[in-house]
């Protein structure tokens, strides 16, 4: 947890005012923990950003996941994903924007030697569904954490609400008259 | 064998006319209930309808009072108004002050439910589906007659009370009662007389400085559902049978209040939501009570309500009785979030940014 708790989202969503924004800045300047942390958060809205305007391009064609980045799964992730545990031998897969289908070779197989299969594949099969199972986790995991980190209240100001305000605003709109002299009843 | 199987199409037989009889009470003890409730008159109805043209073509001047009536005693306000139908009453029934759901564009001249302005076809619908509207008969009013109509809630009590002037249309007073069949507030025509105003301006005289239209940014459905997806709680509906009729938001200030008008057909609700926590050492004079912990509450001439919930400041302000405001307030959110409503509020903020 950072020094600056839920002000960092608040930084991160540009909700502070002046001030408060100016004081969190100076903040990061001297703590390195917050400073990550506000990275973190800004790249994870880049990405979330990214996501909605459509699939991009790879930046690269390793198909290992870079652990020193927070990565959302992608469609293009979750081929390649099946891609490494069921084809093994085949060609790397093309990757573009393009939603590519999943085939899934088992399906192809006769129906009586799936289990015959399964069996000399050996622990193959159960490994990749603990990997897919896994991945599932870790996405539902991390979207729950980060949905937890960044639901917290941001620093709101105290205010009063300008009461005569609302009261002409009420009048005005529900036909009744904008109230003008006041005496108390008996 | 044989006397068994005599038996039991004769016991189906028994059974199967004995439901049948039920089955006929039942349904002849529903008809008579029907017949005994009464239903809305449908000149009742024309006669509230016709208050708002009324209201907009009626030249007339006079006095107008109100009153609300609370625990602490009665609250009265008076007011000269006077109404010219080519002037279309610039400050009092101004066109700004529509209330057209289904067209937030186009500003007609239509006024506002429930007020003295007239009953808009909106308003009219949801009084006909809340209450039983009757005519009740007549009455004299500030030396005129008038045609009296009540609302009734389900329970046969009375909820409201206008009286129309019989010659012109014109809603001369209304009332709103509660449970218990006491006047909670009423709103009407202290004096009248059906002429042309003496003054050339006609209008309300006013409090020099004091505001004399409604927020001018209001806001349509697409706007609402954007400020939902960023956190905003702006319901269609409150308990009690309030529906949203329109939606504003304060313009010239840096953090905006929203403004959502319901009514019932009846009593007119605000809500006003604004980002924020609750300053309540400047509350003075407001009290704590009821069963919502953090509600501050106060009663002048209207039945007033503030607090904070999840970063926002929620003010109620109605005319309806206490029983009903108190249902509106327990449907608005209060307290803590919560774990999962952290994480409701977290996935939220997630989409959202995902589609700013």
């Amino acid at each position: 947890v950072s020094c600056l708790g839920e002000k960092l989202t608040a930084l991160v969503d540009g909700e502070l005012d002046h001030d408060a924004r100016d004081r969190a800045l100076a903040h990061l300047a001297t703590c390195a923990d917050c400073r990550a942390e506000a990275d973190t958060l800004r790249r994870l809205k880049s990405r979330l950003r990214a996501l909605a305007e459509g699939p991009r391009e790879p930046a690269h064609q390793d198909e290992r996941l870079d652990e020193r980045e927070l990565e959302l799964p992608s469609v293009d992730f979750l081929n390649r994903l099946y891609a490494l545990g069921e084809q093994p031998s085949s060609p790397p897969l093309p990757t573009g924007p393009a939603r590519m289908p999943v085939s899934r070779p088992r399906d192809n197989r006769p129906a009586g030697r799936a289990a015959l299969g399964a069996r000399v594949a050996g622990r193959r099969v159960p490994r990749r569904r603990a990997l897919a199972v896994s991945a599932a986790a870790a996405v539902v995991l991390g979207l729950g954490t980060a949905s937890y980190a960044v639901g917290g209240e941001t620093e709101q100001p105290a205010v009063v609400p300008a009461f005569n305000e609302l009261e002409a605003e009420h009048a005005l709109t529900n036909g009744l008259l904008p109230l003008t002299g006041t005496s108390p009843g008996p | 064998v044989s006397h068994r199987a005599l038996t039991t199409p004769s016991v189906t037989l028994v059974a199967g006319g004995l439901a049948a009889a039920l089955m006929l009470a039942w349904a002849l003890a529903g008809d008579a209930a029907a017949v005994r409730r009464p239903t809305t008159d449908p000149e009742a109805l024309d006669l509230l309808r016709e208050t708002a043209t009324a209201a907009r073509r009626t030249p007339y001047e006079g006095v107008q009072i109100r009153t609300t009536w609370n625990a602490a005693g009665a609250t009265t306000s008076a007011v000269q108004v006077a109404h010219a139908p080519e002037a279309e009453l610039v400050s009092l029934h101004g066109s700004s002050l529509g209330a057209q759901h289904e067209s937030p564009a186009g500003d007609g001249a239509a006024p506002v439910p429930g007020g003295l302005a007239g009953f808009t076809p909106a308003t009219l619908d949801l009084l006909a589906r809340n209450y039983v509207v009757l005519r009740t008969g007549d009455d004299r009013l500030c030396g005129r007659t008038a045609q009296v109509v009540e609302a009734r809630r389900i329970d046969g009590s009375t909820a409201g009370r206008f009286w129309i002037d019989a010659q012109t249309g014109l809603m001369l007073q209304r009332e709103l009662l509660d449970h218990r069949g006491r006047t909670v507030s009423s709103a009407g025509f202290k004096e009248v007389q059906i002429a042309w105003p003496r003054a050339r301006n006609a209008g309300i005289s006013g409090t020099p400085g004091m505001a004399t239209a409604p927020w001018q940014d209001r806001l349509v459905d697409g706007e609402l559902v954007t400020l939902r997806e960023q956190g905003w709680v702006l319901p269609a509906a409150l308990p009690g049978g309030f529906a949203l009729q329109e939606a504003r938001r304060s313009t010239g200030r840096r953090e905006p209040v929203l403004h959502l008008s319901y009514s019932d057909g009846l009593a007119a609700l605000s809500v006003f939501i604004q980002r924020g926590t609750l300053n309540a050492r400047r509350l003075a004079g407001w009290w704590r009570a009821g069963d919502e912990p953090g509600v501050y509450r106060r009663e002048s001439r209207q039945r007033w309500a503030v607090w904070e919930s999840r970063g926002y400041v929620y003010t109620v302000l109605t005319d309806a009785p206490q029983g009903t405001a108190d249902a509106v307030i327990a449907g608005l959110p209060h307290g803590d979030p919560g774990f999962w409503g952290r994480l409701e509020q977290g996935l939220a903020r997630l989409g959202s940014w995902v589609s700013p």
